[in-house]
């Protein structure tokens, strides 16, 4: 699977449109505006055991991206590969170097790396919240504070994580 | 009978999408529920997957329809989906033309998906998310996706239904490309404000109802002056409400100010005044108020533009306002500032001049400033629809004014209008709009207190007087002359009297034509006149001290002759002159302004109206 497909499953279809929803679905429901008869806050311990999985998926969509989207790839295939060893000795970092600049490819994978950071940090402390059930959650105003807290963060995090994703090109540009 | 339109108390919007919209056999569309649970919507849909959800949104902000616009609705593993545009139209039809035909509440508003999977759905797909199919090459291609066909046409068969796509897409990627098609904006689908984005899209772009209730139709002219109204709330600049006479002005001012104070959570006063009344010689101290030192023996007052200061003020009637009153209201504008009678600083002032008319102002003809009409016109202009375009609108419109009128009249019989009066009420083109409609109704259920249908001999339009129903009779026949004059002539109304002058050409070639007439005319002068007078008592009552709880007339006969300098006595014989002849008829404020005037001024001498309809 090419990158760009890569990004389409795990940014538009595993992050935003499943579990980017299921989290908001459990700030709703700690705030009390959402009610659900068969499922408590609790439940979404499995949810959040799940972003472990997806984190590392991310962690090697972002990785990849250089590798298969910068221009410096060009130089790998014809017609770019018959350059002479001179030119390929410093042309593909040049090449690589202002297309950097030029899209602000830096910044947009720190971003991206900086919220994936926070939301594993995120989710490492829900996790914990949420394991020890719903009376230990529900039944103190503190600890349901804090957790909805936790959650509006997660939130945020992965809001970053995802626009920085779909800002990377979306094909090899020069 | 007619069955009731059906109304909805919240918007309804159709999501056209392929994950959400799935139907599930027996389970609940888990991506749905959490789509829901995300921007509080309820999931009215009404399918099983809907069914099967034991989610509830304590406060949903609207109702989603959603409809997957593929088939099968269902899909299984080995099913292939493939995208279905008619039967995406249909749905949206279902709910928008057919709605509106039907006078029922349309779409508020329609999100649409970009992208839409098609295909076999393997065991793979399947794990993945039940139901949804492999997808196939062109499907993710930005150039191709299916939602921009739908998009393309929606916008064909519907221009005036708003679109708005809602996707987890990069919305650089076809912005170009959903514009060019209508689509009035882009959602992304885990925008953080979730509920106040949608909010903010369905006040600016959605056709809602004035759920308030006061503001009554679903016909799409309403739902878009209705539009126009919010989009004009968001702002302080000045507005013009352009419409017919009866079509709903000031209801429409007051829709403003109270969607102004929702939004903002605020409680902005809104005051009214009826340009015609601000005569030269009283327009400063109503516009503007008095000092209370201005002079011994002059009590001090509260004017309208201070009284809506931080508010809006509702200028009615614009063309009716005199050039010195019309230049003063611009130094107002200009200046934003108000001088009080007697004051020596003025006062800063911030107040939106919401104003009213049915005359073309553009018309040199017309009188009216143009560098006034440039300024309350500032913030936009809002054109009512007059009733003739909006006539899927009637049947709600009547039943409410039944119902009204019930209300007034103490142990009314409950009644149905039947279908053959409806028919009627539809096809008549009610040239007085709402208040014509009103009266007609307020006159049918009060003439016929002791029935529980409204049938069609019932309705009296007062526009649809002509000349030759206000002919004399050739035999005088009492009895049969009073059946036509209930039936055709109700002359005191003001729209019938409005109407002879309108249509009768006043010479003494057709002198005989009046002869029999103008007892009804007088008759018909003098209610007015006494309706006149109640409403300035009204308008008085509470801007004066009442030290003895006795009715204050010299306020409010200034204020209803414009005339400043009138003294108390002529005040009372001006009283006597309009109340004498109906002295046996009073009722509530106008009985106490007559005994009023007659502890002070006496009784008046007997005059006798003309008779009515006599023959020559």
């Amino acid at each position: 699977m090419n990158w760009q497909k890569r990004r389409n499953k795990i940014n538009h279809d595993d992050l935003k449109n499943d579990f980017a929803l299921r989290v908001f679905k459990l700030a709703n429901m700690l705030s009390g505006e959402v009610v659900d008869a068969k499922k408590m806050p609790s439940d979404t311990l499995q949810t959040m055991k799940e972003w472990s999985k997806l984190s590392i998926d991310i962690k090697g969509l972002i990785n990849d991206f250089l590798k298969e989207m910068s221009p410096k790839s060009l130089f790998d295939i014809l017609p770019l590969s018959r350059c002479d060893e001179e030119t390929l000795s410093w042309l593909p970092d040049t090449v690589e170097s202002e297309w950097k600049k030029q899209y602000a490819i830096d910044n947009l994978c720190n971003s991206a790396y900086i919220n994936k950071k926070n939301a594993d940090m995120c989710a490492e402390k829900i996790c914990e919240y949420l394991k020890n059930g719903e009376n230990s959650i529900l039944q103190s105003n503190r600890n349901k504070e804090t957790l909805e807290n936790l959650v509006i963060n997660f939130q945020h995090s992965i809001d970053g994580l995802s626009e920085a994703i779909s800002r990377l090109p979306r094909r090899i540009m020069i | 009978m007619i069955k009731s339109a059906q109304n909805y108390l919240r918007p309804r919007i159709l999501i056209l999408d392929d994950l959400f919209g799935r139907d599930m056999p027996d389970m609940p569309n888990e991506h749905r529920e959490n789509l829901c649970a995300h921007f509080l919507w309820h999931d009215a849909t009404g399918d099983k997957a809907a069914k099967a959800s034991s989610q509830n949104i304590l406060n949903p902000i609207a109702e989603a329809v959603f409809f997957r616009g593929q088939t099968p609705l269902v899909a299984k593993i080995g099913t292939v989906v493939e995208n279905d545009l008619p039967g995406a139209l249909t749905k949206v039809r279902s709910g928008w033309s057919d709605a509106l035909a039907k006078g029922e509440t349309p779409w508020a508003l329609v999100l649409l998906d970009l992208c839409f999977y098609t295909g076999e759905v393997t065991e793979e797909s399947n794990r993945r998310v039940a139901g949804m199919p492999e997808g196939r090459f062109d499907d993710d291609d930005y150039r191709k996706y299916f939602g921009l066909t739908i998009l393309d046409a929606i916008h064909k068969e519907y221009p005036e239904l708003p679109v708005m796509i809602l996707s987890s897409k990069s919305r650089n990627e076809v912005s170009l490309e959903f514009t060019e098609r209508g689509a009035v904006g882009f959602i992304d689908r885990t925008d953080l404000r979730g509920p106040e984005i949608i909010q903010d899209a369905l006040w600016h772009h959605g056709l809602l109802p004035d759920y308030s209730g006061r503001i009554v139709g679903n016909s799409l002219p309403i739902l878009l002056a209705l539009r126009e109204a919010r989009r004009a709330a968001r702002h302080r600049e000045n507005l013009l409400i352009r419409g017919e006479r009866g079509s709903g002005k000031e209801l429409f001012s007051y829709y403003v100010n109270s969607v102004s104070n929702e939004r903002d959570n605020a409680n902005r006063p809104f005051a009214t005044v009826n340009s015609a009344v601000l005569s030269s010689s009283m327009f400063a101290s109503e516009l503007f108020g008095i000092n209370p030192k201005t002079a011994t023996n002059v009590d001090g007052k509260i004017g309208l533009i201070e009284a809506a200061d931080g508010g809006d003020l509702f200028l009615d009637e614009i063309a009716d306002m005199p050039q010195d009153v019309q230049a003063a209201v611009l130094r107002v504008l200009q200046d934003k500032q108000i001088t009080p009678i007697g004051a020596r600083k003025p006062k800063d002032i911030d107040v939106r001049f919401i104003s009213a008319t049915n005359v073309n102002l553009e018309n040199a003809v017309s009188g009216f400033r143009s560098d006034l009409l440039d300024r309350l016109r500032l913030g936009g202009t809002i054109f009512l629809p007059p009733l003739r375009d909006r006539k899927s609108d009637i049947p709600i419109l009547a039943d409410k004014f039944i119902r009204e009128a019930e209300a007034g009249r103490q142990g009314a019989l409950k009644r149905e209008i039947t279908s053959e009066a409806l028919d009627k009420l539809i096809s008549h083109d009610w040239p007085g709009n709402i208040r014509e409609l009103q009266t007609c109704l307020f006159k049918a259920v009060n003439s016929n207190p002791d029935v529980e249908h409204l049938v069609p001999r019932h309705l009296v339009m007062t526009s649809q007087l002509d000349k030759s129903e206000i002919q004399v009779p050739a035999t005088h026949n009492p009895s049969k002359e009073m059946q036509k004059r209930d039936d055709l002539v109700p002359v005191t109304d003001l729209d019938a009297i409005l109407k002879m002058q309108s249509d009768v050409h006043f010479g003494m070639d057709n002198i005989n034509q009046w002869a029999g007439c103008l007892g009804d005319v007088e008759d018909a002068n003098l209610r007015l006149l006494a309706n006149c007078l109640k409403a300035s008592l009204n308008a008085t009552k509470d801007r004066t001290v009442n030290p003895n709880g006795i009715i204050q007339i010299h306020p409010a006969l200034k204020l209803m002759t414009g005339d400043s300098t009138l003294t108390a006595v002529e005040a009372y014989d001006i009283i006597k002159r309009i109340l004498g002849p109906f002295e046996d008829e009073l009722e509530d404020d106008l009985r106490d302004a007559y005994n009023q005037t007659i502890h002070q001024r006496g009784k008046p001498r007997k005059r006798r109206l003309l008779p009515r309809k006599r023959t020559v």
